[in-house]
């Protein structure tokens, strides 16, 4: 058999799987979002065109999410960023024990983020949460705090908890980047009399910028993805404070059953998610170029 | 003196940070976990008062001898290796003459699973749980196999390519030599070679099965459902007498991951590394 026929032969089950379970669902989704499906009233199809997507402007629930989804995005981008190339730095130096603790911040990435949900809830809840015990032996607060009827800390607790299992992952590329620093850079810094913070500031952060642009994107996209994390740790509330806008599409979908109105924002954020991932496949080439170059 | 007071200084900056991240990301963990091990009313009760004495494992076993949970234990653990396997195999049979082949249209394919790794499962939630109830799936491990399948393929197959671009030609040509056919040397030499990193793409299969949620919640109502739906769904309710139970039942959900992550943390490193190499 001629090689070029025998390799797209191995790539069938693939390909089957990705045109029957992948684009299927995609075109099929797309051709809802063109409906109006309420299946709290009728099973029925009503064909509206684009009528989903411009009530998406309009509908103030979908507008209320957006606030909330960039404080969230936002919190979420600032901390596992910092944090990440903090750790990072830390790891790329050489100390007694650190392989430990390379093995111990492993540990968010594995975790489900349904039960981080569930960790952070337990960590700041009212009558049990580790926070407010330590917060009142420490003498800071006299009594017990319901953080999650707040929603400004309530939505700030999910960023908490979507930072935390962030945080391995992006460390790891941070850090993997860093290795790829030659030493002789450093060396050649530290001979014209720079300090650590000098060779910080004009080795390693140059070198880094695009990886750390590749976190940011990474975690805008995680952020707009976010759901898991907030189903068990709040399920939305207090109200709709932690309602974001992937949150929504679902709660459209399977509590109030639009599915029409679903589709059409779940296109949306599709849409958005891929011209951002594009943005970060094209930032992680340039992160290659420079690693060659 | 500069010298000095950098070596002074450096290690306390060092280990103060350290310990500041390993506090962050052990304590969620470690609060859920004592919380698994003591009864309820020791950690309600204000200032809390934990106590060795009190220590049990006897909320795992009771969480563990309720049938629906350690159903949904077996679930998560079928989905996952089946996930795996499939992964594994398709994913190396669409590696391979990625990486090795001629193909026509290379670069369509790899633009492909790239723009598939993207899709957020929000998007295919709906039209899924129409097509499985047409194939009469709903409420299969079968369904769920087939989703994460699906999911994770473009994942692995890159990760996969990545591991094979890196194993030289010559050994595979050997091979030829020696009378092995194509599909023998992906088998007999590529994936042995690539050893390492197809440990460390099948725990992500593994890992990333286990821990999905959306697919698991809609796609299942009672024999399918997996451990992340089942603690779901525990957390929310009020029928439990004793948080302990929850809290144990969360820990059951992760020591399975959380173990293969120790054991392998080395392959994992690599194979994450790997995977965002474009």
């Amino acid at each position: 058999m001629d090689e070029s026929k025998f390799g797209l032969l191995l790539t069938l089950p693939t390909i089957f799987l990705v045109v029957v379970f992948l684009a299927l669902p995609i075109t099929y989704a797309f051709f809802m979002s063109l409906n109006q499906i309420e299946l709290t009233i009728s099973p029925d199809w009503d064909f509206v065109g684009l009528k989903n997507y411009t009530g998406l402007l309009t509908d103030k629930r979908v507008i209320d999410t957006v606030p909330r989804t960039l404080y969230f995005a936002g919190l979420n981008v600032i901390v596992t960023t910092l944090m990440s190339l903090c750790l990072a730095l830390i790891l790329n130096e050489q100390f007694k024990g650190r392989n430990w603790i390379r093995v111990f911040i492993l540990l968010p990435w594995a975790v489900a983020p349904v039960v981080s949900g569930v960790m952070w809830r337990y960590m700041f809840h009212q009558s049990y949460g580790l926070i407010n015990a330590l917060l009142t032996s420490l003498g800071i607060i006299d009594k017990y705090v319901v953080w999650f009827d707040n929603p400004t800390v309530a939505l700030s607790i999910a960023s908490f908890a979507t930072a935390w299992k962030a945080l391995p992952f992006s460390t790891l590329i941070m850090l993997a980047s860093m290795q790829g620093i030659s030493e002789s850079l450093f060396r050649a810094s530290k001979m014209d009399g720079a300090n650590i913070f000098h060779r910080f500031r004009y080795v390693t952060l140059p070198h880094l910028r695009p990886t750390l642009i590749f976190v940011v994107v990474l975690q805008i996209i995680s952020s707009l993805q976010a759901f898991d994390v907030i189903f068990t740790l709040t399920r939305g509330g207090p109200g709709q404070g932690t309602v974001v806008l992937n949150y929504l599409t679902f709660v459209n979908a399977f509590e109030r059953l639009s599915i029409g109105a679903a589709s059409a924002m779940s296109i949306m954020l599709a849409v958005l998610i891929v011209l951002l991932s594009g943005l970060s496949i094209y930032i992680s080439m340039g992160r290659k170029g420079k690693a060659k170059g | 003196m500069r010298q000095f007071l950098y070596d002074r200084v450096r290690p306390i900056i060092l280990y103060a940070l350290a310990g500041f991240f390993v506090i962050w990301t052990v304590a969620p963990v470690l609060w859920i976990a004592t919380m698994s091990v003591q009864p309820e009313i020791n950690y309600v009760s204000v200032p809390p008062k934990l106590s060795l004495a009190d220590v049990s494992l006897r909320w795992y076993g009771e969480m563990l001898a309720q049938t629906d949970v350690a159903a949904a234990l077996q679930n998560s653990l079928i989905i996952a290796l089946s996930t795996m396997v499939l992964c594994l195999v398709f994913g190396a049979l669409a590696a391979y003459p990625l990486s090795r082949l001629q193909l026509p249209r290379k670069n369509w394919f790899l633009t492909a699973s790239i723009v598939s790794r993207m899709i957020p499962s929000m998007v295919l939630i709906i039209p899924m749980f129409l097509i499985m109830r047409q194939l009469r799936l709903l409420d299969t491990h079968l369904s769920l196999i087939i989703v994460y399948t699906t999911f994770l393929l473009p994942y692995v197959i890159w990760m996969l390519k990545n591991f094979f671009d890196q194993i030289p030609y010559a050994l595979e040509a050997a091979a030829r030599m020696d009378g092995c056919t194509r599909l023998g040397a992906l088998f007999r030499v590529m994936i042995p070679v690539a050893g390492p990193g197809v440990v460390a793409t099948a725990v992500f299969a593994f890992i990333g099965a286990w821990n999905e949620f959306l697919f698991g919640l809609i796609l299942s109502t009672r024999f399918a459902v997996p451990i992340t739906v089942k603690l779901s769904a525990l957390v929310s309710s009020t029928f439990h007498s004793d948080t302990s139970l929850v809290a144990a039942t969360g820990m059951l959900a992760i020591i399975p991951v959380v173990a293969l992550v120790f054991v392998l943390n080395r392959y994992i490193v690599r194979g994450l590394v790997e995977g965002v190499k474009y």
